[in-house]
């Protein structure tokens, strides 16, 4: 009798919120594989959550592989770091070394992390430090998503994370409708002056990284892990005698980290503590924070045109995100579809790297002022 | 704090209409989103001031290191 009792335990334990959790988790995998809606990350994710919500499952106890994961790289943050020295190798800096000024839209567009910070604060249901964790969804950046998760909100990383890499993936659907209605026909047609025939010498390309690093980190100590990884990443490129270690990087490191991530995030995604309104205002809260991402990079782009005697086209602003390379193709795509002869994907470009450290910094700062 | 004097009492108001289970909670609510409206100037205006910084350093690094030759 106690064997059958001891292998029915997993069906005498299973209730409705397991089997919710598990079709969440289903879900995810689906769109993942059917959508293609940031597959390397929702599909470890939905399979993480399956595993964690089934009654009893060895995968997350004291000692599960799970649970060691878990302790292993998102406890002490190696895992975000880690993806960040995969990013950084990936990078190419070039188009915003050419144009500069793109460094103020990758500062704009971080609006909708402080905009959803106040939300989530105003609700009532968060306390301060929740809910710059929640509002870090807004850095449309995973990485950050879950290294300030982790260390101000571990109740609510499972939701904060699939927010977060949820709507990176629907970048292309949050963001045309928000430059639509802030712009005009006339204004999306408008031609930026390509300054792209400037050359960037490769001591610039290697200092670059190096100074960001010095200077974030002694403006913002808590930035050092983050932008030291990602810029790291970048040096590895750079410096022309790593190539091996560059590709390494681009590729075994990120995907490796990747799938270990994704599987180990999508355990935290227990019922108890995701199946809660909190985890719908979660939701709810990031989606607003992409949209005054995108807003406020539209609105600062139409208010540098009125002291601008060369126009900038403020589809550009909405790349200040860091959901790299992804906003920069949208922006073009509109811009194209409004004049095939506009090509302004190059200083998106510009600005979509420069929301990847705008976003840290912010991440950051936020970090520093609650800690 | 002039201003922050005036305003708190209408954000109590407010949080106590939004949050109504009682003053307590909504007091603490107000406290939130002082805070939160703290970070938000301050932190946002941080961000900006750092890539503000970056701007004129890619433009020194720019100008102390130009490329020297054009490929192709």
């Amino acid at each position: 009798m106690g064997i059958l009792q001891q292998l029915g335990q997993g069906v005498l334990g299973l209730n409705w919120q397991n089997i919710l959790m598990m079709l969440i988790g289903i879900t995810l995998i689906v769109l993942a594989i059917v959508k293609e809606y940031e597959p390397m990350l929702l599909l470890p994710m939905g399979f993480g959550a399956i595993m964690a919500n089934i009654p009893f499952s060895a995968a997350v106890t004291e000692g599960g592989f799970l649970n060691v994961l878990y302790n292993a790289g998102i406890v002490n943050e190696l895992f975000p770091i880690l993806i960040f020295i995969g990013v950084g190798a990936m990078i190419d800096f070039g188009p915003l070394l050419k144009q500069p000024v793109m460094l103020f839209f990758g500062a704009a567009a971080q609006f909708g992390i402080f905009a959803a910070l106040m939300l989530a604060a105003a609700s009532g249901q968060f306390n301060i430090r929740e809910a710059a964790a929640i509002g870090i969804i807004g850095a449309a950046d995973g990485p950050t998503s879950i290294y300030v998760g982790n260390l101000f909100a571990p109740t609510y990383m499972g939701a904060i994370t699939v927010a977060a890499y949820s709507y990176m993936a629907l970048v292309p659907i949050i963001q045309p409708p928000v430059i639509r209605l802030l712009t005009s026909r006339k204004e999306r047609m408008i031609h930026m002056d390509q300054d792209f025939n400037v050359q960037i010498s490769k001591t610039v390309k290697i200092i670059f990284p190096i100074m960001v690093t010095i200077v974030s980190g002694i403006v913002a100590p808590m930035s050092v892990p983050l932008i030291g990884g990602l810029m790291f990443g970048n040096l590895v490129r750079e410096c022309g005698v790593l190539e091996s270690l560059s590709q390494t990087a681009q590729h075994e490191l990120s995907n490796l980290v990747t799938l270990l991530l994704g599987i180990t995030i999508g355990s935290t995604m227990m019922a108890q503590s995701f199946l809660t309104l909190k985890t719908l205002l979660i939701l709810g809260i990031g989606l607003i924070a992409f949209v005054f991402d995108t807003a406020g990079g539209v609105i600062f782009a139409k208010v540098v045109n009125l002291f601008l005697k060369k126009k900038i086209n403020p589809i550009i602003g909405a790349c200040g995100i860091s959901a790299f390379p992804m906003s920069a193709r949208i922006a073009q795509k509109i811009a194209q579809k409004e004049d095939p002869t506009n090509f302004i994907l190059m200083p998106a470009i510009g600005a979509n790297v420069s929301g990847q450290i705008g976003s840290i910094i912010a991440g950051a700062v936020v970090l520093a002022l609650l800690s | 704090m002039y201003l922050l004097n005036q305003v708190l009492p209408l954000l109590t108001l407010a949080t106590s209409v939004l949050n109504p289970l009682n003053e307590h909670n909504a007091l603490l609510t107000n406290r939130v989103i002082l805070d939160a409206l703290i970070v938000m100037g301050v932190g946002f205006g941080s961000v900006f001031l750092v890539l503000t910084l970056f701007y004129f350093l890619v433009l020194l690094l720019r100008k102390l290191f130009p490329e020297t030759h054009h490929e192709g």
